[in-house]
């Protein structure tokens, strides 16, 4: 009775006509990104940042998070028709999808990605709807160690299955963790690593950060070579799969939606991972494995229900403890900050307008993504004809107006182009910037929880140990971070590897 | 990448000892109450550390020789877009945003997209010009006013 009185709560938040306004923009700008190679949501959310602050907190989240789940369904366009995934989470996709193009199945794939990420994405928010609330009241009780565990867990989980080398992921989280630290310390008022200028007192900002290391170098890479698009020309017919591809993918839809969720739910877990995992699973319960990579409708409807399902796991630990599980997560984090708000525990009891609204909005977007994306086909497809030249110039004026509009500050901009160089040359070295931009958001909390932990226990360190929720997050970061010495944990990272490399 | 891991890890390794000297000057703390410059002096010697560990595993590598790194790229690109975007940042606040934002797009559609001059011309007037749209009048974003805008305000007073 309280869940229902509570996701009518949600309704009425979402169903504002400024909020449904925001949830189709979002959902639309999404598509495009996803449906646009080059550009992923992590970039686009850190753009559209500065737009978001004319807009109460509550159209914001659920503007940006509409952007998230949106790119999921526009991936899978280019996978099928172009075999260029449009974002990470959609590599998968290609595996199958182009084949069934080209054997003139284009239109059922596209039809079945639809319908997937729809029945993907809703699940996952009704688990996201019964799991939150239970989750939230959990960790009411949780203090400054716990935290501290969680975050180092959720850093530790991302360097883990950083797809280069575990040291330099770990490097890049420290680095995130100095320059979370720039600026004026909370407790005692010290300038740290300032420099005298005046704009840092208040420390570097997300916006520039982020759009700088996610932004810059996808349009660098892009530019520096010739990305050759051949657009699938055959006419697309017949959205709607058949009732043997509905026979053939309904396990694939249920298991990927599984698998999505609760892979989401995971720090350092997202889309990506999910939708490998829905695949490789998927051909190992096969009946006939050696026809995946031949253009079977149950490699397409896997990654795909995965990816989107994976959507609304992410948001679990985000709106309940505080604590994003990828990048996405965590600028969606910022997002929340910016405007004040603090995402944990005492969200749903603060502001349950905001968290319920939230989830509402993502039944919401998900129905509007499944009105979009099967009429709009021709139109997506239209999109991918646009020439990269014309293209890359609006994104980075985009990148230069949002920097700047963060703070009004020319200052800003010139954070984003360092940001932007240092993220480019971080992808040359091989670098990531994903545990780098976590650590970062996480770093202010993390050192509070510190500070706080040390002066609770005394100085003493076995505060993390006795306690046991943090106790348990510090094992499985140490066995994580242990993971090379252990056989059988290294062949499973070898493999996440291997396959976000095809 | 042999070569490159050695190169970089020795760029962290320094830029960590200067993290570690910066805490230490703030001021560490002690365990019982850290001061500001605890997680900035554990987080530079854990860069150190880090750093050091994969330079010496780069020295001792078995691969061969390393992969040049910008072979077949035209890598002066995106270098020609950062110089652009660097001036546009410099100018601005004193050019204003409608004349520097048409500039930067001209400059990149015609040297970095290879268009033609009216295309170009045309393709910087409707960026700006959306962008200006899109921005100033509908999200309301201040925007330095540059002497066009000025002498288009100032002409617009005269007149009313």
């Amino acid at each position: 009775m309280e869940l229902w009185h509570s996701i009518s709560l949600g309704f009425s938040v979402v169903l504002q006509p400024i909020n449904i306004f925001y949830c189709l923009m979002g959902v639309f700008v999404g598509t495009l990104i996803g449906v646009l190679p080059g550009i992923g949501p992590s970039a686009t959310i850190a753009i559209l940042l500065p737009a978001t602050f004319k807009a109460t907190p509550t159209s914001a989240i659920i503007m940006l998070a509409g952007v998230y789940y949106g790119a999921m369904y526009g991936g899978s366009t280019t996978s099928i028709l172009v075999n260029i995934p449009g974002e990470g989470s959609s590599v998968a996709t290609c595996f199958d999808g182009y084949q069934m193009a080209k054997k003139g199945r284009a239109g059922p794939a596209l039809g079945i990605c639809a319908f997937g990420s729809f029945i993907g994405g809703t699940i996952s928010v009704i688990g996201l709807m019964l799991l939150a609330p239970q989750l939230a009241r959990i960790a009411t009780d949780f203090g400054p160690p716990e935290y501290f565990s969680l975050m180092i867990l959720g850093i530790t989980v991302l360097v883990f299955l950083a797809s280069g080398s575990m040291p330099k992921a770990f490097m890049m989280a420290t680095l995130g963790i100095i320059l979370g630290c720039v600026g004026i310390d909370g407790i005692t008022g010290r300038p740290r690593l300032t420099f005298q200028i005046p704009d840092l007192a208040d420390g570097i900002g997300l916006v520039p950060v982020a759009m700088g290391l996610f932004g810059i170098p996808e349009l660098f890479e892009n530019i520096e070579k010739t990305l050759k698009r051949d657009v699938f020309e055959t006419k697309i017919k017949g959205l709607l799969p058949t009732l043997k591809d509905w026979i053939d993918s309904k396990w694939a839809i249920l298991r990927g939606t599984g698998i999505g969720f609760f892979l989401g739910i995971l720090p350092g877990g997202g889309a990506i991972i999910s939708s490998f995992v829905a695949y490789a699973v998927e051909k190992k319960f096969s009946k006939h494995p050696e026809k995946f990579g031949t253009g079977v409708v149950e490699g397409v409807a896997a990654p795909e229900s995965a990816n989107n399902a994976a959507t609304g796991g992410a948001m679990v630990p985000l709106l309940t403890l505080g604590i994003p599980s990828n990048v996405v997560m965590a600028l969606l984090l910022g997002s929340f900050m910016i405007h004040g708000i603090q995402p944990g525990p005492l969200l749903l009891r603060d502001h349950p307008d905001i968290f319920w609204g939230v989830i509402a909005s993502m039944y919401l977007g998900n129905m509007i993504l499944l009105a979009l994306n099967l009429p709009l086909i021709g139109m997506w497809v239209q999109v991918l004809k646009v020439p990269y030249p014309v293209l890359f110039p609006l994104i980075l004026l985009f990148c230069l107006i949002g920097a700047y509009a963060a703070n009004n500050s020319t200052f800003d901009i010139y954070v984003m182009l360092g940001c932007g160089a240092l993220g480019y040359l971080m992808r040359k070295f091989q670098y990531e910037a994903a545990p780098l931009i976590l650590a970062y958001v996480l770093g202010p909390m993390l050192e509070m929880s510190l500070r706080q932990s040390l002066i609770l226990s005394k100085g003493d360190f076995s505060i993390f140990i006795l306690r046991p929720i943090s106790a348990g997050c510090l094992v499985i970061a140490l066995i994580l971070l242990l993971s090379p010495l252990f056989p059988a944990l290294k062949r499973g990272r070898l493999i996440a590897k291997e396959e976000s490399e095809i | 990448m042999r070569k490159y891991d050695r190169i970089s890890t020795l760029f962290w390794f320094f830029f960590g000892l200067y993290i570690v000297r910066e805490g230490y000057a703030i001021h560490v703390g002690t365990l019982k109450e850290p001061g500001p410059g605890f997680l900035l002096f554990w987080s530079g010697a854990v860069l150190c550390g880090l750093s050091a560990f994969t330079f010496i595993k780069a020295l001792f590598s078995e691969e061969k020789e390393s992969k040049k790194m910008w072979v077949g790229l035209q890598w002066y690109k995106p270098l020609l877009i950062l110089m652009i975007s660097i001036v546009y940042a410099l100018f601005f606040a004193r050019l204003g945003f409608v004349l520097s934002t048409f500039l930067l797009m001209f400059l990149i559609f015609k040297f970095s997209g290879s268009l033609k001059w009216p295309k170009a011309f045309m393709a910087s007037f409707l960026s700006t010009f959306g962008s200006w749209f899109i921005f100033d009048v509908w999200l309301r974003c201040q925007f330095p006013k540059g002497f066009l805008e000025n002498l288009i305000i100032y002409a617009l007073q005269l007149r009313y």
